[in-house]
């Protein structure tokens, strides 16, 4: 017993001395506001990965760019996390300087006096920021007409499709389908050639999704021309879930999985199928590229963007959607950085600094380019280096063919809540298989009473 | 013919056995993960492969061999004359072929796990030391020794085991804040050195304790606290190692709380570093699964190396009555 207690401390002596060893080398857990002379801004966010290696990438760049702020990258892993952390950090008062966040938040944050407000940033600066913003992000962002967020790393759903599989049976590989119908005989053709087909895997479906996917669903509801939510006439908001273009939505994903065209999985399931040459086509978010080009080796990948739907005379309630044209709507995802009011105008100052470097002209292209987000700015999408990639890069392309059809989620307190409510009827859905009027007029009815009590 | 020594002991045998085939199935598979690239993790193959894809010829049938081992061969051809070329001029999507401990590797490289561990292994030991000594001193004052509401205060101190952790989380983080903790070694350490179940749990074992040892001892002219040090102490080692061992798996598989409270990367443990393998894109299995068995293995090789201290220990405690 000795000679092991003799060990363990010897062993955490060992510890200590590496620890301080360590913590000399690089600079320690600075808790100090001034770094080498320079400003120190703090930096939350939750990009790991080959998209967290990019980014502090342009960190480091920006730091050895100018003498007067030092941004600190801390990654906080996944969003949930950085987001039960910034809320922790606001009650304690020791938030960051920057940080990731979702509109959600965002809107919290305005009403606690937490962030600051980027109008009065942009005022002093000569350029028309606000002008260059691509519309969708910038009212994405805007709150009370009054910017508060600047979006960050937005991204889009799109199709991916194994281009091997396309050659197999005949079809384009260069060449997603561009309408969902399409993409219905398309599944058709490539599960037939599979069943059919001696020595082929009997086992391969046309398309994959996942479980309850709320996202997917949205997509599909913007595609057959309805509406997330919006304002009754007595003020009161109301979802649109019971309308026919939900309906048609839900049931197009039941018909799919009911012809045995479709292939259910649980997470990511249906992107692990996708990789593993299980599942011919996904619908998954255009940041998955990255990832996709790193695991997939056996066959060659392409990617379109999301199938829409053929608008018909009459269909649909969206304003913009007219009859004869393809609607491809697609609901954004990704979050915004906020600059957290901490007080101290040197740092509000830097912040600033570090988020209009980031979202420049070409700072935004490069960052675009490298890790497939939406580009911020209008100059960078029409930016030498957006477009160069563009031509180098086929599978690069899908994102901004759809940036004219993108909306967001409603900026509700409450839209989580209702998200998760949304995946229980849309899982019952699937399961069950029941007519798709009775799981939308249900889901319909849930929201809206929780609707009722939200505020805006 | 085969002869068992003890022929009636080959039904328990024979259970524990499948029993610990059941139980150690998940971490051979967790070995045999990290050591695949991620298509052989996902791969569509019906037959359940557990070796990671070596040599094996003959393993597949000569066709699909033949096929995979011209694809291994392009593979590192198309990457040799890759990296011939100027580094400008190189195509990025070509990739080395994937190397057994490529997943070791990439998992030591994406996080500073190095410091993980040190900033593990200071925690866990030093939160089980204090806490041991701690919840021994006052475990020892509950059972020998009568003092006013000494049972009001027991009962309130088994009634904080009562509060789940996570109703605990927000208040203490509140506490950790107001005194400028958070974000510090105090915060992860100093919150766990009172443990009530480790002060209940030695003081029904020093219960257990003849009464007669404590008051010869006091006639011997024993002071209470060598009694605590030269009688207790070396005769409830078996139930501290128990406790000890308890503590210090708890400590080194935290989460949550280490995760709240603090914020620089030179702070985090090992389970929130794990952690960062899955993200919203998907989750790299062999990465996490190389991560994991790291972190396991400290574990398992501290356990082999204690374990004669601990059954020595529990051998030489007998005593009579």
């Amino acid at each position: 017993m000795r000679n092991f207690l003799i060990a363990t401390l010897v062993c955490w002596v060992l510890v200590v001395g590496l620890i301080i060893q360590h913590d000399r080398e690089t600079a320690g857990p600075a808790k100090t506001d001034v770094v080498g002379g320079k400003v120190q801004i703090v930096f939350w966010h939750a990009m790991g990965g080959p998209l967290g290696i990019v980014m502090d990438d342009l960190i480091t760049r920006y730091n050895k760019s100018q003498s007067s702020y030092y941004v600190k990258s801390v990654n906080m892993g996944s969003y949930d996390t950085l987001a039960k952390k910034v809320l922790a950090s606001l009650v304690a008062n020791e938030a960051p300087d920057i940080s990731q966040n979702y509109e959600t938040l965002t809107k919290k944050f305005i009403k606690h006096h937490k962030i600051v407000c980027l109008d009065d940033l942009i005022a002093s600066e000569s350029e028309d920021i606000k002008a260059d913003i691509v519309p969708v992000l910038l009212e994405n962002n805007t709150f009370d007409g009054r910017l508060y967020s600047f979006p960050f790393n937005k991204s889009v759903p799109v199709l991916y499709y194994n281009k091997n599989m396309f050659k197999k049976v005949g079809l384009d590989p260069d060449r997603g389908p561009d309408t969902l119908e399409e993409m219905v005989e398309y599944c058709r053709k490539i599960t037939k050639y599979h069943r059919e087909t001696a020595g082929e895997d009997k086992n391969v479906y046309g398309y994959g999704c996942s479980k309850a996917n709320v996202w997917g669903f949205l997509n599909r509801v913007l595609q057959y021309g309805g509406k997330i939510v919006s304002d009754g006439p007595d003020g009161v908001m109301k979802s649109g879930f019971a309308d026919p273009a939900a309906v048609k939505a839900l049931d197009f994903l039941q018909s799919m999985l009911r012809e045995g065209l479709a292939r259910e999985g649980q997470a990511f399931d249906h992107q692990n199928d996708f990789i593993a040459g299980k599942v011919a086509m996904i619908e998954s978010s255009i940041v998955s590229k990255v990832f996709m080009e790193e695991d997939i080796k056996n066959f060659e990948f392409g990617i379109a963007p999301l199938p829409g739907h053929l608008m018909v005379a009459g269909e649909g309630n969206q304003p913009e959607t007219k009859a004869g044209e393809i609607n491809r709507g697609v609901v954004l995802s990704g979050s915004n950085i906020n600059i957290f009011n901490n007080g101290d105008p040197k740092k509000i100052a830097g912040a600033w600094d570090f988020v209009k470097w980031f979202t420049s002209t070409d700072i935004g292209a490069e960052w675009s380019v490298r890790t497939t987000y939406l580009p911020v700015r209008k100059s960078s999408v029409e930016s030498e280096i957006v477009k160069k990639a563009l031509e180098a890069d086929a599978n690069l392309r899908a994102p901004f063919i759809q940036l004219d059809y993108c909306h967001f989620e409603p900026r509700l307190s409450v839209w989580f809540e209702i998200r998760d409510l949304m995946a229980d009827h849309l899982e019952r859905a699937t399961i069950d298989m029941g007519p798709a009027e009775t799981y939308c007029n249900e889901m319909a009815r849930d929201v809206d009473a929780i609707l009722k009590h939200a505020t805006h | 013919m085969f002869k068992f020594k003890h022929p009636d002991h080959v039904p328990v045998h024979t259970l524990l056995i499948i029993g610990s085939i059941f139980m150690l199935f998940p971490f051979i598979w967790m070995i045999a993960t990290s050591f695949k690239s991620q298509d052989e993790i996902l791969s569509t193959s019906k037959k359940i492969v557990l070796l990671p894809d070596l040599a094996r010829p003959g393993f597949l049938n000569g066709a699909e061999e033949k096929a995979r081992i011209n694809r291994k061969n392009d593979e590192a051809a198309a990457w040799q004359a890759e990296q011939a070329k100027p580094a400008a001029e190189r195509n990025q999507k070509i990739r080395a072929p994937f190397q057994w401990l490529d997943n070791y590797l990439f998992a030591l490289r994406a996080q500073p796990f190095y410091r993980f561990f040190l900033n593990t292994i200071f925690v866990s030991i030093t939160v089980t030391s204090v806490s041991l000594f701690f919840a021994s001193l006052a475990a020892y004052a509950f059972a020998f020794f009568n003092f006013p509401f000494k049972n009001t205060m027991f009962m309130l101190m088994l009634g904080t085991m009562m509060l789940p952790q996570q109703a605990l989380l927000i208040p203490n983080y509140i506490v950790l804040s107001k005194i400028g903790w958070v974000n510090s070694y105090l915060a992860l350490i100093v919150p766990w050195f009172a443990s009530a179940y480790a002060v209940f749990f030695l003081r029904q074992f020093f219960m257990q304790l003849p009464k007669d040892l404590f008051e010869a001892a006091t006639i011997d002219g024993c002071s209470r606290f060598q009694f605590y040090y030269k009688v207790v102490l070396p005769l409830s080692i078996p139930s501290m190692v128990t406790l000890g061992i308890f503590s210090f798996l708890a400590n080194w598989n935290s989460f949550v709380w280490p995760l709240i409270v603090t914020n620089d990367t030179n702070l985090r443990v090992i389970q929130v570093g794990l952690s960062y393998f899955s993200s919203e894109a998907g989750t790299k299995w062999g990465p996490l699964m190389a991560a994991s068995t790291m972190t396991i293995l400290p574990l398992v090789i501290g356990y082999f190396l204690a374990q004669k201290q601990f059954v020595e220990s529990q051998a030489t405690t007998g005593m009579k009555e």
